[in-house]
């Protein structure tokens, strides 16, 4: 399904957004990271990308917002802490993208929304973020 | 980003549960009785239930367990706000009965916690899917998330125990 009410394509646009900075943080972060957490980073770059694609083909190319050249997080990354720190953070603020996508879609494009903001919230406490009782990133 | 507003996954339901019978008298033109026909009340929801159920076996856990109770209190916590969120009054959270695990020992009784969040986050899930208004939905994704997220921290528990059981 293509998406064309500007409400919808708009929370589409939205995650589409936070998708591509999110992939920008784990490029920085596996830049600090070793080991596990660093392949961990790497994973995700790849399957965050592969979530973009499947939003992108939600609504009209013309509305795909285009990737933008830098990001910066809200929690700084200039060590291995504040890295884990800010990708917890991002995934979180992920969760209400998601819930936000999921109110306004139907369907299989809603089951993908509920998927995407449970996946994030899962991470967040992978990369060491306590759990809440709402997720948002704040 | 706000989290979503109290109890907006029940109130529909529970706002088309009454019929207004008004009657006029013939010289006034005003009501002279209302009577509220009698309905059956609503089912209860499923994930209110579930939630509360959650809560019981949080509790249940903490008193078998008291060496947990710090992660497990924080999770419960959460629980709670998710039963408020659905419709839960203060009365219904004062009568949860604590539900003891069936394990005796505590990391298999982590392990049935675990089940359980997997599970609540299914069916959070799915009532999502099903949900017909966009703060339900909203409302129960952002639950589903939380509760998706307590299985690697009760994961995280049951490595700290490991070998203490």
């Amino acid at each position: 399904m293509t998406y064309t009410d500007p409400a919808v394509v708009s929370t589409i646009q939205n995650a589409i957004r936070s998708e591509q900075n999110y992939v920008y943080a784990c490029g920085i972060a596996g830049a600090e990271l070793k080991g596990g957490g660093r392949r961990r980073a790497v994973a995700q770059i790849a399957e965050h990308q592969q979530r973009i694609q499947v939003l992108a083909a939600l609504i009209q190319e013309d509305d795909v917002p285009t990737t933008p050249p830098a990001f910066s997080p809200p929690i700084a990354i200039d060590s291995a802490r504040s890295a884990r720190a800010s990708l917890a953070q991002l995934n979180n603020a992920l969760v209400g993208v998601y819930a936000d996508m999921a109110a306004s879609t139907e369907g299989a494009d809603r089951a993908f929304a509920v998927a995407g903001a449970q996946s994030s919230a899962r991470t967040a406490v992978q990369w060491g973020a306590a759990s809440q009782a709402f997720p948002t990133g704040e | 980003m706000l989290p979503p507003t109290r109890r907006v996954v029940l109130l529909g339901g529970f706002a088309a549960g009454a019929t207004l019978i008004v009657g006029c008298s013939s010289s006034s033109e005003q009501p002279d009785a209302i009577e509220i026909e009698p309905t059956t009340p609503p089912p209860p929801d499923p994930n209110l239930l579930d939630e509360l159920a959650l809560i019981g076996a949080y509790v249940g856990a903490i008193e078998a367990f008291p060496e947990l109770r710090g992660t497990l209190t924080t999770i419960a916590d959460q629980h709670r706000a998710h039963a408020r969120e659905l419709g839960a009054t203060e009365a219904d959270l004062t009568a949860i009965t604590p539900i003891p695990p069936s394990a005796a020992n505590v990391r298999p009784a982590v392990t049935e916690l675990i089940k359980r969040e997997r599970s609540a986050a299914d069916l959070r899930a799915e009532s999502a899917l099903a949900a017909e208004t966009g703060e339900s939905v909203r409302a129960l994704t952002f639950i589903a998330a939380s509760e998706a997220s307590h299985v690697p921290e009760l994961r995280d528990v049951r490595r700290g125990v490991q070998g203490r059981s």
